[in-house]
């Protein structure tokens, strides 16, 4: 009797398992994929602006020096609400200041040397945070999408019966579906931890929105400020009257004598140039999880305490610490290549999941052979539209609008794919994929020969993922590389 | 520096742990019990020294060692020939779409039980701060309960075998919602 209900519950598990992931797959899979990229976002910024100056340093005394430096620029724009200094460091190393008109990239001596432009990589995070929809809708959506991520790996567990017992076994040389079975299990098993965390903080980067709205209707009028401030911190009240822009050098260097194991990272002026304008030096704390922590000033630089991300209530604690554990970015490179190669199995899962389910419908002889098209064009397509649109990005500038482009461009593939599904190859499609990131990134490196070694460092990872998916047998043995996307 | 070195050496413990898993995995037990020990000391002693951070590392390292004997597996996976795709001599014609059981469920996946997760994840927030201001302990557990509750209901509507069966995990974190309320 328990055994047939066992029994059962493994069917109703793979059932529920396989109609979420039908919903939910190309989502999953364009989020995750970005996802990947955006662990080294840093590093795109510098390969999409390789040109710009570089120091790992800004003394508090250039900090200072770039805010008129950057303000005179601006001075026929609306005048500045905000203003952030981000902090030269290894991964990105250039100082930006941020107002709410533009982005500058400052040198070390707090000179202005270029305007941030790095839209492709905006737009690569965009796809990632919100699926390029309104931020608030796109992030609660992203958030569902994380829900419905981890609820299909609970599923996938419960459908799983022999989960320890099959632990490390992958038939990678054995007919193509149950290669791909053993590969969508496997790495499913083994990224379980980090594939739970990845969609719980995401799901809770996302959804906090919807939260903060419900305890803001509750309690504070619909003000959904005074929510997150419970967490993040709140600002003083504002007083507009004129006064000289903040002693930001002074709060620097009270945050270095007073706090010497912290790194700072960012410098944030509120109403700057008013009375009421008002500091935040956001400081790493190495061996954490948090983001930083956040130290406040006055504006002659008086030091007025801190937020208590680092060592104030559980909850802040917890709450300032899902970002960075999220993507990945706690323990520098090896953490990071260590999430990449999560995400790139967490692709694999997705792809061989849908492929299997196609090849079960083939196999019941439903007609299938549009919906794998359309599964070619998702896996492979979607890559090749963004490789398209940094294309589009050096051809045409930091003004062209990438979003609608790539969404038209996806559009018209899948309405290819319906139309002509005998012309939508998976082999194809990856080796023009392979091909075309061979291409670009030595073309890249060609073009930008002088740029940092990093910047060429990341081209020549692109050249081998390249080489990968164009020929795979040169990177990996044939065996191990199963049709993911495409039934045969 | 010698906190490094300890953190250092738990790390390098799961190397052995997850070789010993993969030696006593269909093997002898007690040796996959002992990696699964060994594992569990040195993931236990990195959250001692270095809280989550060091249990983030430790199971990140942990994975990439166990995701290298998987992909060793498969490179070293013997060949069986391959048959020919099975397909179906005939073609079947599609199921009946069946759109309005699909909306039910949507509806009940989606919509219900994200409110459902909302409203235990708000009530438990209230009883937290019991009638005090908003404090960042009681909001944090609303953002983060909201879609772990979510998560575990839509796994458990998506395992019942009707969509009917699928209005009672709702309906019942709803309750435990009301009941929250109410003791706040």
């Amino acid at each position: 009797m328990s055994g047939a209900k066992h029994q059962s519950l493994v069917k109703r598990a793979l059932s529920g398992h396989a109609s979420l992931g039908l919903v939910t797959a190309a989502f999953v899979y364009i989020i995750t994929l970005t996802g990947t990229m955006v662990v080294v976002l840093e590093k795109w910024q510098r390969w999409e602006q390789p040109d710009i100056a570089e120091s790992l340093t800004l003394s508090p005394e250039a900090a200072q020096a770039a805010i008129p430096n950057v303000l005179d620029r601006e001075r026929d724009l609306p005048s500045t609400e905000h203003l952030y200094i981000r902090m030269p460091t290894e991964d990105l190393p250039r100082a930006v200041v941020t107002t709410d008109n533009n982005a500058w990239y400052v040198d070390n001596a707090g000179e202005v040397v270029g305007r941030e432009a790095h839209t492709w990589t905006e737009f690569v995070a965009a796809l990632h945070i919100h699926l390029t929809l309104p931020i608030v809708w796109g992030m609660i959506l992203v958030g569902a999408l994380g829900v419905a991520l981890a609820a299909l790996l609970i599923t996938g567990v419960l459908a799983h019966p022999k989960i320890f017992k099959d632990a490390f076994r992958l038939r990678s040389r054995h007919e193509p579906d149950l290669a791909r079975a053993d590969w969508h299990n496997r790495l499913g098993v083994w990224t379980l931890p980090f594939a739970l965390t990845i969609a719980m903080t995401g799901a809770f980067i996302g959804l906090s929105y919807a939260g903060a709205g419900t305890l803001a209707q509750a309690y504070t009028g619909g003000d959904i400020e005074p929510v997150y401030a419970t967490i993040f911190g709140d600002e003083p009240a504002h007083n507009p009257a004129p006064a000289p822009m903040a002693d930001i050098a002074r709060a620097m260097e009270t945050v270095a004598q007073r706090f010497p194991e912290t790194v700072l990272t960012y410098v944030v002026v509120h109403d700057p140039m008013t009375k009421g304008q008002f500091v935040q030096i956001i400081a790493e704390h190495p061996r954490r999880l948090i983001y930083g922590e956040v130290y406040s000033f006055d504006g002659v630089g008086e030091y007025l305490g801190k937020v208590g991300t680092s060592d104030g209530e559980l909850g802040r604690q917890a709450a300032a610490s899902t970002y960075n554990f999220h993507f990945g970015n706690y323990a520098g490179l090896p953490v990071e290549i260590a999430y990449i190669v999560f995400g790139i199995a967490l692709c694999v899962i997705t792809s061989t999941g849908i492929t299997l389910w196609l090849r079960k419908r083939s196999r019941k002889g439903l007609p299938t052979e549009r919906m794998a098209a359309v599964w070619t064009v998702t896996v492979w397509g979607i890559p090749l539209a963004l490789l398209a649109m940094a294309w589009l990005r050096f051809v045409g500038g930091p003004s062209v609008p990438l979003v609608s482009a790539f969404w038209a461009l996806m559009l018209l593939g899948l309405l290819f794919s319906v139309a002509q599904p005998q012309r939508v190859g998976d082999k194809q499609f990856r080796k023009a994929f392979g091909i075309a990131l061979l291409a670009s990134a030595f073309t890249h490196a060609v073009w930008f020969y002088d740029a940092a070694k990093a910047v060429l460092l990341l081209d020549t990872v692109l050249i081998a993922f390249g080489v990968a998916a164009w020929r795979p047998q040169f990177a990996l043995r044939r065996s191990l590389m199963p049709s993911i996307s495409r039934p045969e | 520096m010698l906190g490094s070195k300890v953190i250092a050496i738990a790390l390098a413990l799961l190397v052995p742990a997850v070789a010993l898993l993969r030696v006593g995995w269909r093997g002898d037990t007690r040796v996959a019990y002992a990696g699964w020990a060994i594992g569990a000391v040195s993931l236990f002693s990195l959250l001692i020294l270095e809280g989550a951070w060091g249990l983030a590392v430790g199971f990140a390292l942990a994975i990439i060692i166990a995701l290298s004997l998987v992909l060793y597996a498969a490179a070293t996976s013997p060949v069986r020939a391959r048959r020919g795709t099975r397909k179906s001599a005939i073609a079947i014609a599609p199921a009946d779409p069946a759109i309005g059981r699909r909306l039910f469920v949507f509806t009940l996946v989606v919509p219900v039980s994200f409110l459902s997760a909302q409203w235990l994840a708000f009530g438990l927030s209230a009883v937290m701060k019991s009638g005090g201001p908003l404090e960042a302990n009681s909001v944090a557990t609303a953002f983060m309960l909201q879609p772990l509750v979510w998560a575990l209901l839509m796994a458990w509507q998506m395992c019942q075998a009707k969509p009917s069966a699928m209005v009672w995990p709702p309906a019942a974190v709803a309750l435990l919602g009301t009941l929250l309320w109410c003791l706040a």
